[in-house]
This record gives C-alpha cells, structure tokens and sequence, in this order.
C-alpha cells in the first residue's frame, strides 16, 4: 500500500456511491473496482469498506439484497437507490467545490 | 432484522469476501494456503474492524448527535463571553416567569383541595343600595338560605381566637366554629375518627360536653399523634370538649387562615344573658359554603336565593332591609383578592422573557454572522447542510436547557424569597413549589427559544450558501446589510418591550410612595399590642372582664418602661373591626334607614397612648362606670358626617348593641377625637363610635402598650408577666409592635411594587445590553468606514455624534412605541391595575414621563462606550483592516 494517498473522511462515502452507480456490486468487487478505477492509486483503507457499506446502507442510499455471484456463490449485492443517486449528485458538488477550494490555496489563486 | 440474523448475514458476507479475495490470489498463481492467509491480511485484523461494522449497522445517528454535543460545549467554552450573557439573558427570563408561573399555578389555577370544587360556592349577603358590598350572614339566615332546593348541602362558620387547656399550658390557639355539615359539604373526611354529626349543633351532645376535631399539628403538639388524641378531653375558653376526629396534615380550611381545630355551633347556642347569637336574625357574623346540586344551574339557584332574600325582607324589615344574598365561586372568592396583581406581575415576567428571547437571537445571529466564514469552510470540506444546521441547532439547544437549567435554580431562589416576603392570608400561596407544569414550562421555553431563534441563523447561512465559495470565505466582518437591519428592529422591539414593564413599575412605586405617606392618625412607634380574650366562662359578669382590664392596666402602667397603657377592641389596622347600626335619639329614623358607623371600645388613656389627639370635651374616666349615664366619644369624620351644624358635644346616640335585654341605652358625645386609618392604610377614614369599656364590657381586647426608648423587649415581658400573675389561664397572644400592622398593611403594595421593579430592571438592563451588542458590532463592521471619515478629517466628536445618533435612534422609535403599547395596555389593564393603584391616576405623567427618561439615559450609557471605542480607533489601522 505505498504511494496510496491518505483517505479524507467523506470521500468513501463518494466512491462507493459512484462504483455502485455503475452497476448493483458485492462488497469485494466495489473494493476491486474502486482500485482500478483508480489506476490502483487508491487502496480501500482496511476495514472501512464494510462499515461505509453498511453506514451508507442505513440512511438509505444504497440497498443490499443476496443475490448469486459470478462464481455462482450466494453474494451480498449493493444497489443505489434513488436517494442515493441525488445524494451522490450532492456529493460530487460538494467534492467540486472544495477542489476548488483547495486549488485556490494550493494554487495560490488571487480572486 | 433481529440482531441474531443481522450477526449471521455479517459473517456470510466476510466470509464470502474472504474466499474471493484467496481465489483471486489462486489465480494469480499462489498455493491455496498462503492465498488464504494473505486473503486475510488484506481484510486486516478481523475483531477491530467488526465491531466498527456492527457500529455501522447499528446507526451512527446518536453517534454524531453525541460529537455535535462535545463540538457545541467545546464551541461555548472557547466563546465564554457569548456562552454567559446568552445563559444568562436565557436564565433571568425563565426564572422570573417560572417563579411568577408557580405562584399562580398555586393560587389561582391549582383546583381547590375539595371533592367537586367547582361546585362549591361562597355565599355572602350584600345591600341592594350598594352593589358590590358584602355582609356576613346570621344563624337564621343562613338556616333559611338552605332551603333551596337547588343546593346538595350548605354550612356556615366563623373563626376565631380561643384558649386551650386541659393537657400542658393554657395556649392560644385558631378555632374555627362551623354547622355541623361543613365537612360533608367540602367533601373531606378527618384521617382519624369521624365528622360532625347534625345533633352536635346542640350544645351538651356528647354527655354533656360537645365535639371538636383538632388538626394534624395540634393533635401531635398535644397528645403525640392522631390515634392518642381520639376521644380525649379538652377545654376550650373554660368549656369542657371531646376529641371526636383529626384531619390530615396540611389541611386548612378556611383556606386564607391557619385553623388549629374545628367545633360545632354548639358553644355559640349558649348565652348567660339574652338570646344566642345564632337566634339574632341581625347577628351577621358567619361565612357560609355552599354547594350546587350537580343538575342544577348557578342560575337557578341564584333565583331560588332571591326569592328567599325577597321573602326575608319583607318577614324581618329590622333587620334584613335592603338585603340581597349573592355566590360567586368558591375559587373567586380567594382568589379575586390576589388575582389581579398576580396576573399583572405574570405580564410583565413574560415581557421580560420576551426581552430576554430577542437579545437571545441577536446574540445568536452576530455570532452566525461572526462565524460564516467557518461553517463556509466546513460545507466546502464536506459538510452537508443539514450537518451545519444540525451543529447549530445543537448549540442552540445546548444554550436553552443550559439556561432553562440556571433559570430553574434562579426561580427557586426567587420563590423561596418569595414565599418569605409575602404578606400572610393570601390563600395557598406558601403552598407554592416549582411545579412540574412550571419545570415544564421553563425547559419548553428555554428549547422553544433556542431553536426558533437558533433556527434563524441557520437559515440565514442556507441563504448566504449560494454566493460564490471565495465571497463566502472571505466574508469578513464588513459584510453589510440583512442582519442589521434585523437587529435594528430588534432593538427597536426590545425597547418597546422594556418601555411597557418600565410604566407598570413606575405606576406601582409611585402608588406605593403615595401609600407610605400617608398619615395614619395615631403614632405607631413604641407601641406594643397584644391581644385577649376573657372567655365567658370564666368572666360571666361584664363586671368581672372591666375589673380584669382595670388592674391588668394599672399593673403595666407601673412597669420600668412602660409610658402609659390602655385596652381596646377596634385598634386601628389590627383587622378588628365592627359596625353597628345607630340612631340620632333626638331625631329617630325608621329602623331601615339608621345609619351604621365603624365602633371602638376603649378603656381611659387609650386615645393618649396611641397618640390620637384629643379635638374637644374629654376623654373617658374611670368615673364613667356601670351605672353612670352613658356616655360615647366619636372622631372628626363621625362629626362631620352625622352631626354636622348640630354640635357634637352633648348629642345623644342610640346605638344597636342588643347585647343586653331591654331597650338600648342613649349615650351622650363627650368628646371628639382625631380620624384614624381602621382596616387598611389605602381605605378612607371611616366615622368611629367609640364607647367605654367600664360601661360596655367586652371580653376580646387588645393592650396597647406605650414604651419607653429601646425598652421594647422589656414591654413585651412585662405584659407576659402582668397577664400570666393575673390570670394564667388567659394568656397574651399576638405579641407585636403596632408598626407590624402598619408594614403588614403596606405589605402587599410594597410586594408588587418590589417585584415589577425588579422585572423592570431586568427589562432595562437586557434591552441595554442588547442595544449596546449590536452597537458594538455596528461599530467594528463600520470600522473602516470611520476611519475613512476620520482620514478625510472628521473630528472624535462628529464620529462619537454619529455612533450615538444611530442607537438612539433605535432606542427612540422603540420607546415611542412601547409608550403607545403601554397606554392601551394600561387602557385595557385599568380593572386589574386600578385596584393596584392608591391615589395614582393610570396615566399618571410620572410614569409616563420619567419612563422615556430612564429609557433614553440607559440608550445614551448603552452607546456612549462603542461610541468612544469608534472614535477612539487609529484610522490608519481601521484602513488597513481590509
């Protein structure tokens, strides 16, 4: 796990949302994709994926259902729901804003 | 889910996690062993992060409710100047109403402590020429009132001092006389024993000897508890009684005295010289309680009493001429006396609250302002907006139970003060305790506040979320506009607010001034009274009684320190007063149409003592005794009213005493005295007949003793010791100096006055720490804008001029208008508050005027200090701000 940059808190929560906006994933392939997408960047911390799931799962955004995986085991699948989807569109412009934020610092930017 | 399952699902779901991990590193060519335990690494250590799992599961809602509680304390703790002014604003606006509240709840709202009570009624007879009087009722009367069909039960009774003895010391204690049925009409029953029987009216029921039921006290001051004192025997002002009942601790009826035991009609049946007092049909001397018949309507029974009344009339015109018969409501009747003063005093506690609530939200809002930048910052790094809003409401609440908190300790303070300063006979009031309802109400409020005004800022934040982020971040102090102009009108309203209690306090005080100077007619200081009572049973003759006070007068008068001594019944303000009716023997009138006057009977030297001038003739002497042509003293008013251009010296009276058989004696005026104050400092000076002990005896006197400088205490054994050798079984009660009844009779003035006062402090104090907060903050958002003026030349007084215009302003429009809204107030107050007021006009200039005075003089002080901070400020440092 070197060179994977320290996870803010909140940004989980993003990343999950949005691999699950792809398609219904069980816990070890949001993991799996999350890393690639990433260019293998970002390592899911250890043990936080469960808790996010499940975190994100009690407010609503994402539901779980056992369903048969593609080694044809049985499988917890994760869907978005549509609070999700809105939360997740809340989300990404909130992550937009404080990018900017942190452009405007980092990048010393002179309104 | 149940929790079982939900532990099953878990573990399935790491499980199958595991497996696909090790067949994934399977594939990638590792033996099956060591892909499951690198599987397992990956997952990392299993036990730590379950639990963060289950946690998960479980909700993290209280979780973050519980860090947004730490985050909030730990907000207040680094802004303690904020934290204690909005505790404390919160804290003083809920004491005072939750103190006020628990009074009221006590004594007006509270039900009475009897079955049904609103179907008891307190009935009373008036004289039709006078709406609104209200008379005692006699025996006969009231014997026949409760014929009404319209009536489930009807009991009569009167209070009184009496002596007990038997068991221990001859004591003074509280008796209540009441028909038998009384008890069965409030619908109580004594804890121990029973009630009265009917037949116990009669004197003599019980073997000779009649029924008494003590109270819880009385019963374990004398005989060590309930059950011991069942069927013993007492003796009461010389008559030999039963134990027959003892109520429960606590009870007390009549509500407004202190009863230390209850008997029967019985001893007031008996006579040794005339008729009873409950054959005289004028006799009006008794209170009566009466209860409806559940069915029937106050309406008719309101009309079956008149039709009774009307019958009276015309049956017995001697006495019962002009009389009426009313009910009000048992409740009204002890609580019309207190009810509008403690309304008025709720008002203003709740305008206070008021005051307290706007000054909360402009705390609430300069600090939303002060911290935009932050929650900016904290919505840009994720947080959502119900997060902030959460955060804000946290703090919100943690500032209202915080202060419902310190205000619940303050009302405790304030009610326990109270309770303490009250003037006595206000019925349940030291009943009073922070009631749940008022606890209630105190957190209610205090979170009510808290959040709507809490709210606010909140909402003015969502509002300023759609400006740009840099704005936002950089949203310094100069940002101008919503929030001042909100703040500008709560001052105003503050001030309106403040302005309106101010005037009530003002019309009080000046009330109450007015009271204290009045002249009562007699010098209080250095006199002591005590009161006497000569039971029948043992003085049967009136000689007897007038010998008793003769030597008991002389003995005093030979104390070291004591100036001079006299006995009295009718000592102004002591609450003993009587009337009698009377007729001018020169010049009768029909027995309808005598006059009544306010009587005095006093022994020689008691116009001296009490410092009564002397106006002509002459004083009683111990010559005008017994057998003597009777003679009779009368004041100023009496002259005036009923001798007026005739003389008063040598007028012959005939006044209706009927205590002996036969005709009534004429007693001729020899002497006028001057007016005094008789029931109460506030009511005009009433004519008094006074007429001489030695020739009228009366066997309930008052000493009124004159001492010395400094020698108060040695008056006060002297008439222990006097009394005690002369007769142990009649002791001296109700030992105190005369200025007692004076205070006591201001008591209740000075009360009101005291607490709206106070209210109004808080009021001007809050609206002046509001206006001086927003000022404050005026001046540091207007900081360079001032400097700029004073770069461009503008001297500190202009800058101190402008500063100051502006928050008086403020202060102005807000007095103005709380002078309006006093007025209508003070309008439609003008039932409750007229009552209040002695000699002072409910518009009084006074008020009116000096309470924008005392408004504007706060206003100026409240922003003479950002106003000198403004102009004191470096111009340069003020430009380079930004």
């Amino acid at each position: 796990m070197k060179g994977n940059p320290e996870m803010m808190p909140g940004t989980l929560d993003l990343l999950v949302l949005r691999t699950l906006a792809l398609e219904p994933q069980h816990g070890w392939a949001v993991a799996r994709r999350i890393q690639q997408m990433s260019g293998a960047a970002l390592h899911i911390p250890q043990g936080s994926l469960y808790p996010a799931l499940y975190r994100l799962e009690r407010r609503g955004w994402i539901k779980g259902e056992w369903r048969e995986s593609e080694t044809g085991r049985q499988a917890r699948f994760y869907t978005l729901t549509g609070a999700g989807r809105r939360h997740l569109e809340r989300e990404r412009e909130q992550w937009r804003r404080f990018s900017a934020a942190v452009n405007l610092i980092v990048e010393g930017g002179e309104a | 889910m149940s929790r079982r399952r939900r532990e099953r699902d878990m573990e399935a779901e790491f499980r199958f996690h595991l497996e696909r991990e090790a067949e994934e590193l399977r594939r990638a060519g590792m033996d099956p062993d060591a892909a499951r335990r690198q599987a397992a690494l990956t997952l990392g250590s299993a036990e730590h992060w379950q639990e963060e799992a289950r946690a998960a599961r479980r909700g993290a809602r209280c979780a973050a409710w519980g860090r947004d509680l730490r985050l909030a304390l730990r907000g207040l703790r680094r802004a303690p100047g904020f934290a204690a002014v909005a505790i404390l604003t919160l804290a003083l606006g809920i004491g005072a109403n939750t103190a006020v509240f628990s009074v009221v709840e006590a004594v007006l709202l509270r039900p009475l402590p009897f079955a049904a009570p609103q179907q008891l009624g307190f009935l009373q007879e008036t004289d039709q020429r006078h709406p609104g009087s209200r008379y005692p009722v006699s025996y006969p009367d009231f014997l026949d009132y409760r014929q009404a069909p319209a009536l489930a039960g009807a009991a009569v009774y009167r209070v009184s001092d009496a002596i007990l003895a038997g068991q221990g010391d001859a004591t003074h204690v509280r008796m209540a006389n009441a028909s038998a049925g009384l008890f069965t009409v409030l619908g109580v029953a004594p804890t121990a024993g029973r009630g009265f029987r009917p037949a116990e009216d009669r004197p003599g029921s019980l073997a000779g000897v009649d029924a008494v039921i003590l109270s819880a006290a009385l019963a374990r001051d004398r005989f060590g508890d309930s059950q011991t004192a069942l069927g013993r025997s007492l003796t009461l002002d010389g008559r030999p009684y039963q134990v027959v009942g003892v109520m429960a601790p606590g009870f007390r009826f009549p509500l407004d005295d202190h009863e230390d035991l209850w008997t029967t009609m019985a001893p007031l049946q008996v006579s040794a010289n005339g008729p009873p007092l409950t054959a005289q049909r004028g006799a009006a001397f008794l209170r009566a309680v009466v209860r409806r018949a559940p069915a029937a309507p106050a309406a008719g029974l309101a009309g079956q009493l008149d039709t009774i009344a009307a019958r009276l009339q015309r049956q017995y015109p001697a006495d019962n001429a002009h009389l009426g018969v009313v009910v009000e409501p048992l409740r009204d009747y002890y609580s019309a006396p207190v009810a509008p003063v403690l309304w008025v005093l709720l008002a203003a506690a709740g305008l206070v609250l008021l005051i307290a609530c706007v000054n909360l939200a402009g705390l609430m809002l300069a600090r939303a302002v002060r911290r935009r930048p932050e929650f900016a910052l904290r919505a840009a790094l994720g947080a959502g907006r119900a997060a902030v809003l959460r955060q804000l409401l946290c703090e919100s609440l943690t500032v209202g139970l915080l202060g419902a908190a310190a205000g619940l300790g303050l009302a405790q303070l304030a009610l326990s003060l109270l309770l303490r300063l009250s003037p006595e006979g206000v019925a349940r009031l030291q009943q009073a305790r922070l009631s749940p309802a008022a606890l209630l109400l105190a957190v209610v409020l205090g979170l009510l506040t808290a959040v709507v005004f809490g709210l606010f800022p909140a909402l003015e934040l969502a509002r300023g979320e759609r400006g740009r982020l840099q704005d936002r971040l950089r949203a310094t102090r100069s940002s101008p506009g919503g929030p001042r102009g909100w703040r500008r009108g709560l001052v105003g309203a503050q001030f309106a607010l403040a302005v309106t209690v101010l005037v009530g306090a003002l019309l009080l005080l000046h009330s109450l001034g007015r009271l204290l100077a009045i002249e009562p007619g007699f010098s209080p200081r250095q006199v002591l009274t005590a009161s006497l009572f000569l039971p029948d049973a043992r003085y049967p003759q009136p000689d007897d009684q007038s010998a008793y006070f003769s030597r008991l007068i002389a003995q005093l008068r030979r104390q070291p320190g004591v100036s001079t001594a006299a006995a009295a019944f009718g000592v102004p303000l002591t609450g003993y007063n009587i009337g009698v009716n009377f007729d001018l023997t020169d010049h009768p009138l029909p027995p309808a149409e005598r006059p009544s006057t306010h009587v005095g009977i006093v022994t020689p030297g008691y116009f001296a003592a009490l410092g009564i001038p002397l106006l002509q003739g002459r004083d009683f002497t111990a010559a005008d005794r017994h057998l003597s042509p009777p003679v009779a003293i009368v004041n100023r008013s009496f002259a005036r009213t009923f001798l007026a251009g005739r003389g008063a010296l040598g007028a012959r009276l005939t006044p209706s005493l009927s205590s002996y058989p036969g005709p009534d004696p004429a007693y001729t005026v020899v002497g006028v005295v001057g007016d005094t104050r008789q029931s109460a400092l506030s009511a005009p000076d009433p004519a008094m007949l006074y007429l001489p002990e030695n020739q009228l005896p009366f066997g309930g006197m008052t000493l009124v003793v004159r001492f010395a400088p400094g020698a108060a205490s040695r008056a006060t054994a002297a008439v222990r010791a006097a009394t005690h050798d002369l007769d142990p079984d009649v002791p001296a009660f109700a030992l105190q100096p005369l200025s007692d009844y004076l205070s006591g009779s201001l008591a209740a003035a000075r009360l009101s006055a005291t607490l709206l006062a106070l209210f109004a402090s808080l009021a001007l104090l809050l609206a002046a720490l509001g206006l001086y907060a927003v000022m404050a903050q005026a001046v540091a958002q207007r900081r360079r804008e001032i400097g700029l003026r004073m770069a461009l030349g503008a001297d500190r007084t202009s800058v101190v001029r402008l500063v100051m215009r502006e928050g008086l302003t403020m202060a102005a429009w807000g007095t103005v208008a709380g002078l309006a809204a006093a007025w209508a107030l003070g309008r439609s107050l003008a039932g409750a508050l007229g009552a209040q007021l002695y000699a002072t006009p409910l518009l009084d200039p006074l008020a009116f005027g000096a309470a924008p005075l005392l408004l504007l003089a706060t206003a100026l002080f409240a922003c003479f200090l950002p106003a000198r901070r403004a102009a004191s400020a470096d111009p340069l440092a003020a430009l380079r701000l930004e």
